[in-house]
């Protein structure tokens, strides 16, 4: 069977670093602390036909409960407990100047659609989604790559815990605005991949709207080469894009090989398992894994999976992984078969007994496994649905991506995505103005970006790098443009800031810095006062009159250090070279070095 | 012809956006806003002058959802009707189109709720789609009628309602029945039941349990918390909507709800009045009353206009049970008059007091009946019940009288209305 030529399409989400996107909740959850908990149940809505969609019914158990965590970052929304509010401005315009930096033809009307989610990973049991830019383009050195769409959308909750009948989420990520790029099937091979996650992320970055920390960027690889489509969900890591395809592709490639030996053996006939209670023969063995089986209050099952001698795990055929993947969905650790046995401690002999039991030719192969007697049921027929589709060579569905770089079997492929309007939303019109913005905030290449930095701020190039890798650059510019003195603005951002969140772990929001700003401005203070109102302000909360007095009780006024300085001169303790520590030591209060130094030039100058 | 003029919903249709090309679905115009559903899933809507329609197929109409489901279910022994006004149980989403329509067959409930067919027999009536700010006393009176024929031959009555004016019919109804012989249990919905969230589901869930017990009273069903654990039972009296949007919007004033029913089982705790063996029931309201809240810069002129064609008022004053004193006048010559004014608080929470005070007093003299703990909807629609069955002579001890639970004898809590995380 001819195989296709590889096509790849990727799905790239980037978190953005504005407020939440219906709510005024804090993207970031501080000290993470968690206020409340509370339990939910979803049901999913019926269709027209009344029919589920399928990935949903997989997804679902009826008596599926979710626990959620309410974190300091979280209001009635996430908690569906209030409608949404209007959307972040901030995050329309990065999505707008997202669209248009990929050439989409992009909306001046934003409608908002429910897109229904039963997870549990939304409280609301969907997703607020809308398209903002479609019909784009990205040229790359391997050719053209089209963009069908651009989509601005609330990222679901975190999952903390999970388990078969009850799963736990943190609501802190729920809400955070994310910048959906969905390319065409135009991608070529494995490097192509990763050139074109790399340059839709790059221009997430130099828009200074990505939020930059390490789980901001996911990407979900679709790919086929002749037998379905195949989608990788969740990879964060580039570097693993090409390992991920490299893996599927020889992964694909095997299961043909696989199959085709079968179909020549069988002659094309349909194949299914079917599990027979072998407890008895196993009593008394020895093998750990069938002993903590039984304490646990398994039973023993053994069927045959005739034809598929060798395809299960030999050389590189491994069908024995795609029926491991499938009950381990189901809860068991893992299964035995024929190729690989004996092994695992069980007894030659044993097996034997099952071989004869079950009238095992050599062409066949046989499944062991140890499961509770409740599950057997829909263990075989989640089997049998597998072993099915891999034989009509039909292997699509939505695969986990490991750290390793291999794909596991997640859940079959949703059906069309379930989707209608948000009522609570009006359609959102995007003005001329904020048009106009976005268009003359399209980001510049790296290197053009830094450059007009520099140049209109006065900031170094190392600053201006480090300014836009760490998602500062749209936050630097608006408190740059205000306060003039942009050196200093650098290095609050860059440096003082970190230095204040590592020693308490909390962090001045832009309202804060602002405020105290306007007051460093009006009070005339130098960089030195101004790094230490910040600190203040942001660990003890003071503002206003009370921060001004809390400065003075904590800095050496410029007149409190000419008198020292003066005594100190007077009756020769002072010199040079130990200024800093004197004024520190004479007057137990913080002293700016900057202003000691110029005040002790003036009055040697003098003398 | 303006192109949209000859649209119908569900035409397919081709159509020219700038340098793009669109195929999708027509849903509908909004204002001057074309919305067309993609083949993707979502809805674009453009200004009906910046597009270019290229080809139109319009679509047979689909039969749609079958209008006509089964409006009975089970064949146990408990009998339930269900009266619905508008609120839904259940929404079916046309995701074709984006339409949500209510769901009028019952048979969902079969495989939703384990062992419903076994242990009852329920009906479906439709008394109308009113959105329940728009109910009025007729609304009520009607609604009360329908409540008291489908009580001859049920074991218990179920109301799907809009939650804004639950409270109002359903302390209406509980007026109207003196004594009854089944459980009525207004049931509604915080979030709409389209959506997997929905509390409606659980709501109803939580009403059936309570309607086929012995409660002999109008309740209202809604979730306790914001979890999906308990669903509880609120005598109807002294119930209010304290909270705009959250599930756990209807509170018990002043106490803890009469039951709970949840995984482990449904309760009725506390004293209620249980079911009995006649109907007494009357259909007559007067509803020339006015409910009054008192502000600063309400007049003297402003009260008399209010009340000229009324023949009783509720005023909610503030605190302990007080208006300006500018206004004592006016109460004075309205009470001679004949016009009851009764006085309730803003404070929703304790009990109006008008001894404690000189303002109270002074309000008393002029004629104004204090309602104690009975809140100032209950109160309003109290006092168009009592007009209209007892003489004018009764009117201020029957005011005063604890008919349906609707005073509060004893306030025990360590907190009321508790708000905070």
């Amino acid at each position: 069977m001819p195989l296709e030529k590889i096509r790849i399409g990727l799905e790239v989400h980037m978190q953005l670093n504005t407020g939440k996107l219906f709510c005024r909740c804090n993207q970031n959850s501080g000290e993470n602390k968690i206020y409340f908990n509370f339990t939910r149940v979803l049901r999913p809505t019926l269709s027209e036909l009344g029919k589920m969609d399928i990935a949903a019914e997989y997804e679902m158990e009826r008596d599926r409960v979710f626990t959620y965590e309410a974190t300091e970052n979280t209001c009635l929304v996430e908690y569906d407990e209030e409608p949404p509010h209007q959307m972040d401005e901030d995050a329309v315009k990065a999505s707008v100047i997202m669209s248009l930096a990929l050439h989409c033809n992009t909306v001046e009307n934003v409608s908002t659609m429910r897109k229904v989610v039963v997870d549990g990973s939304n409280t609301s049991g969907f997703q607020r989604t809308s398209i903002i830019g479609f019909d784009g383009y990205l040229d790359t050195s391997r050719g053209r790559v089209r963009i069908s769409t651009v989509c601005l959308e609330e990222d679901s909750a975190r999952k903390v815990e999970g388990g078969q009948s009850a799963v736990t989420y943190s609501l802190d990520r729920l809400g955070i605005p994310l910048i959906e790029v969905s390319t065409e099937p135009d991608i070529v091979d494995e490097e192509h991949a990763v050139e074109v996650a790399e340059k839709i992320g790059s221009i997430g970055m130099l828009s200074g709207y990505a939020r930059r920390e390490v789980d901001s960027i996911r990407q979900d690889v679709n790919m086929s080469i002749g037998m379905g489509r195949v989608e990788i969900k969740g990879v964060q890591k580039l570097s693993l894009i090409s390992d991920f395809i490299r893996y599927e592709k020889k992964r694909q490639e095997s299961i043909l090989r696989a199959i085709e030996t079968v179909k020549k053996r069988s002659g094309g006939k349909q194949i299914a398992v079917k599990f027979t209670d072998v407890s008895s023969i196993f009593e008394d063995s020895s093998s750990i894994i069938i002993r903590s089986g039984f304490k646990a209050g398994n039973r023993v099952y053994c069927s045959l999976l005739p034809k598929f001698a060798g395809t299960l795990k030999k050389g590189d055929l491994r069908i024995g992984k795609e029926i491991s993947d499938v009950v381990k969905a189901f809860g068991l650790g893992g299964i035995f078969h024929s190729d690989e046995l004996p092994a695992y401690g069980i007894e030659e002999e044993k097996i034997s007994t099952v071989y004869s039991k079950l009238g095992k030719q050599q062409d066949d192969a046989v499944l062991i496994l140890s499961s509770p007697p409740s599950r057997i049921g829909v263990i075989t027929s989640g089997i049998n649905s597998r072993i099915n589709k891999l034989l009509s060579l039909d292997l699509a569905e939505t695969r986990g991506p490991r750290d390793d770089g291999e794909t596991f079997f997640l859940r079959p492929l949703p059906g069309k995505d379930r989707m209608y309007p948000e009522t609570d939303i009006p359609i959102k019109h995007i003005s001329a103005e904020t048009m106009d913005f976005c268009r003359k905030n399209i980001p510049l290449e790296a290197k053009e970006l830094q450059k007009e930095l520099t140049e209109r701020y006065g900031i170094s190039e190392q600053d201006a790098v480090v300014l836009i890798k760490s998602g500062n650059m749209v936050k630097f510019r608006r408190i740059a443009d205000y306060y003039k003195d942009a050196r200093s603005v650098a290095r609050l951002l860059l440096q003082k800031i970190p230095e204040i969140r590592e020693k308490s772990g909390k962090e001045p929001d832009e309202n804060l810095i602002m405020k105290v700003l306007q007051i460093a401005k009006g009070e005339n203070w130098s960089r030195f006062v101004m790094e230490k109102a910040i600190e203040i302000s942001t660990i003890s909360g003071l503002m206003g009159d009370d921060l001004k007095s809390e400065i003075e009780r904590q800095i050496m006024s410029e007149d409190d250090i000419a008198s020292f300085i003066s005594s100190g001169l007077k009756d020769g303790t002072l010199t040079q070279k130990n200024i800093i520590p004197y004024l520190g030591r004479s007057s137990k209060k913080l002293v700016d070095p900057a202003l000691a130094i110029s005040v002790f030039r003036r009055m040697t100058d003098q003398k | 012809m303006k192109p949209e003029d000859q649209l119908e919903k569900g035409d397919f249709l081709e159509i020219k956006y700038g340098p793009s090309i669109l195929k999708g679905t027509y849903i509908s115009h909004e204002k001057d806003l074309l919305i067309v559903k993609l083949e993707n899933g979502y809805n674009l809507s453009f200004p009906s002058s910046s597009i270019e329609i290229l080809r139109r197929v319009p679509q047979k109409k689909s039969a749609g959802f079958s209008e006509n489901g089964s409006s009975k279910l089970g064949e146990g022994k408990t009998n339930i009707t269900i009266i619905t006004t508008g609120g839904t149980i259940a929404s079916r989403v046309d995701y074709s189109t984006g339409a949500v329509k209510p769901v009028k067959d019952l048979e969902f409930l079969a495989s939703s709720i384990p062992g419903i067919t076994g242990r009852f027999n329920l009906e479906l009536s439709e008394y109308g789609e009113i959105l329940s700010e728009n109910m009025k006393p007729e609304n009520w009176i009607a609604l009360a009628r329908s409540t008291r024929d489908f009580m001859k031959k049920s074991d218990g009555i179920i109301i799907t309602h809009g939650t804004d004016t639950m409270s109002y019919t359903s302390s209406a109804l509980a007026f109207m029945f003196e004594n009854q012989t089944t459980p009525v249990v207004f049931v509604g919905s915080q979030r709409s039941s389209d959506r997997p969230s929905s509390d409606a589901f659980l709501n109803f869930r939580g009403a059936l349990e309570f309607s086929s017990t012995d409660f002999g009273e109008v309740g209202i069903a809604m979730h306790d918390t914001t979890s999906d654990t308990g669903i509880a039972l609120h005598r109807s009296v002294r119930s209010r909507k304290m909270h705009t949007s959250r599930r756990d919007a209807f509170r018990t004033i002043g106490s803890r709800p009469l039951g709970l029913s949840g995984p482990e089982g449904t309760i009725l705790r506390d004293e209620y009045r249980k079911i009995s063996d006649e109907i007494r029931f009357s259909d007559r309201m007067d509803s020339r009353v006015a409910l009054i809240y008192f502000s600063p810069t309400l007049s003297p002129e402003d009260l008399e206009n209010i009340v000229s064609k009324k023949h009783a008022a509720i005023l909610m004053g503030t605190g302990l049970g007080h208006v300006s004193t500018d206004l004592v006048d006016t109460i004075r010559k309205t009470a001679r008059d004949g016009i009851k004014i009764m006085m309730t608080s803003q404070c929703i929470n304790g009990s109006v007091d008008m001894d404690v005070y000189s303002t109270g007093r002074i309000l008393k003299d002029a004629g104004v009946i204090p309602m104690g703990s009975i809140l100032p909807e209950v109160a309003y629609v109290k006092a168009m019940y009592v007009l209209a069955n007892y003489p004018a002579e009764e009117f201020e001890n029957r005011m005063q009288e604890n008919l349906r639970g609707e005073i509060l004898e004893r306030e025990i809590s360590s907190h009321f209305n508790a708000g905070g995380f």
